[in-house]
């Protein structure tokens, strides 16, 4: 995996990472009071997938009393533009990615005196459809 | 094992010779063949090509399944037993028809594991790629809004302009927020219509295959045949979007400025090697007026590849023999 890809997240991780960018905050606790019990988790449960979070660097933890705080480290727009920039740079590298699929070929681009001549082309086509019209 | 080794032995050899001859064949006819696969429409395309990526692998396994399962098949044939009987006493002597005690050799073995242990290392590598690219999706699907109508694909709020299907199973459309405020109704439909063709046709899926099974081939022609697919997938989903839409036109304007929305906020350094790619021959293909042709291609094709097979087993027979002999020493 490239560095700079974001980490995979299972439904749960991105449950409780939602509930973080929601709250603000968040210790084990009011998570599993917000999302494991509706979804009948564990403490335990809550409590390992913001360790887990934690450690994929998508949240920032500080130690009050005995229990950790977690704030998030990257923000929803930041980390979806992260797994977006991933996705066209799969889809667009040297190995094209073939689990995904694009709608204009991102790694072939058209120069811009091409386009420029597609367009022309495009346009007389359809003066040509127009003027045949009755 | 030592009754069934050197039957099994021969035909694993037997099958790779065939497979790697297909792909040498394939590969000097590369040039007039694809002549032939660009006068198909799209559909027909797609599917022969997919076939010739395939073709040597499976040549090979099925020539390697019949020769284990049907040895009876060639038995008592004249052509062999002469060809046998200069050297049935020798110890390498591995023929499947008339074998004997000593039809095998380490070395051969030796020989298959390495090359089976390296196209496993590859196939592992590749099978690592693909469940990390996998997740990705996943997890891209997972942050998006779940389809509902006029969209009917999952939404990311993306600034970057983003289309795509994903998925080998189930398939999805994913579209980027972005490009669904700067697109109109009737290019979203084009869109929209395009990558759930990719969906309903199951692209995803088939271009993995291909890519996995088209091993054999040399790389250049490989990498040439594989795109010359993804032209073909892409063009096939065109023509259907051009069908729901009711004008070819329309698709091509769609095309151009959904390319125009991408080279817009697509960083630079992922562009610059690339010069040109599809949008040319996709433009081209929706304004010419080329009818279809009948698709007799993949018979002919199919026809030859059979006719092949069955002709060279004499000399596939003698050639896998002396093979084994040049590696037993």
């Amino acid at each position: 995996m490239n560095p700079s890809d974001p980490p995979p997240l299972g439904d749960l991780e991105i449950a409780v990472l939602e509930d973080v960018w929601r709250a603000g905050t968040a210790d084990a606790k009011t998570a599993h009071s917000r999302v494991g019990r509706s979804r009948a988790i564990s403490l335990n449960t809550v409590q390992s997938t913001l360790e887990r979070l934690f450690r994929k660097g998508l949240l920032r933890r500080e130690k009050i009393s005995h229990a950790y705080e977690y704030t998030a480290a990257v923000s929803r727009q930041e980390l979806v533009g992260r797994l977006v920039e991933s996705t066209v740079r799969r889809v667009a590298g040297d190995r094209p990615e073939v689990l995904l699929s694009a709608f204009v070929d991102l790694a072939g681009r058209a120069d811009d005196e091409q386009l420029r001549q597609l367009e022309t082309l495009i346009a007389q086509r359809r003066a040509e459809l127009d003027d045949a019209e009755p | 094992m030592s009754g069934i080794a050197p039957l099994l032995q021969f035909a694993l050899l037997s099958g790779f010779v065939l497979a790697l001859t297909i792909a040498l064949l394939l590969a000097a006819a590369e040039r007039p063949l694809r002549n032939l696969l660009q006068r198909q429409a799209p559909q027909h395309r797609a599917r022969l090509t997919w076939w010739l990526l395939v073709a040597p692998l499976a040549t090979g396994a099925v020539y390697a399944a019949i020769t284990v399962a049907m040895p009876s098949l060639f038995h008592d044939s004249a052509q062999f037993a002469a060809a046998c009987s200069g050297h049935t006493g020798s110890w390498w002597h591995a023929c499947v028809w008339h074998p004997s005690d000593h039809g095998q050799s380490l070395g051969v073995w030796v020989a298959m594991a390495v090359l089976g242990g390296l196209v496993g290392w590859l196939a592992a590598r590749a099978l690592g790629s693909l469940w990390a690219a996998r997740r990705l999706a996943r997890t891209m699907l997972r942050l998006s809004r779940p389809p509902r109508h006029p969209a009917e694909a999952h939404v990311l709020e993306s600034e970057q302009p983003l289309a795509l299907a994903c998925g080998v199973g189930r398939g999805h459309v994913v579209l980027s927020q972005s490009l669904l405020d700067r697109l109109d109704p009737l290019q979203l439909r084009v869109v929209l219509a395009h990558e759930h063709s990719h969906v309903h046709h199951r692209d995803v899926l088939w271009r993995l295959l291909a890519r996995l099974l088209s091993g054999l081939h040399l790389p250049g022609p490989r990498r040439r045949l594989l795109e010359c697919l993804e032209l073909a997938s892409e063009q096939r989903c065109d023509r259907a979007a051009a069908e729901v839409v009711g004008s070819r036109l329309a698709v091509a304007e769609t095309i151009l400025a959904v390319e125009r929305l991408f080279r817009g906020a697509t960083p630079p350094p992922m562009t610059a090697a690339f010069s040109t790619g599809f949008v040319r021959e996709r433009v081209h293909a929706l304004l010419s007026a080329q009818q279809d042709r009948r698709g007799w291609l993949g018979s002919a094709l199919a026809a030859t590849l059979v006719a092949f097979a069955a002709l060279s087993a004499g000399w596939l027979h003698h050639f896998t023999e002396s093979l084994i002999a040049v590696l037993a020493g």
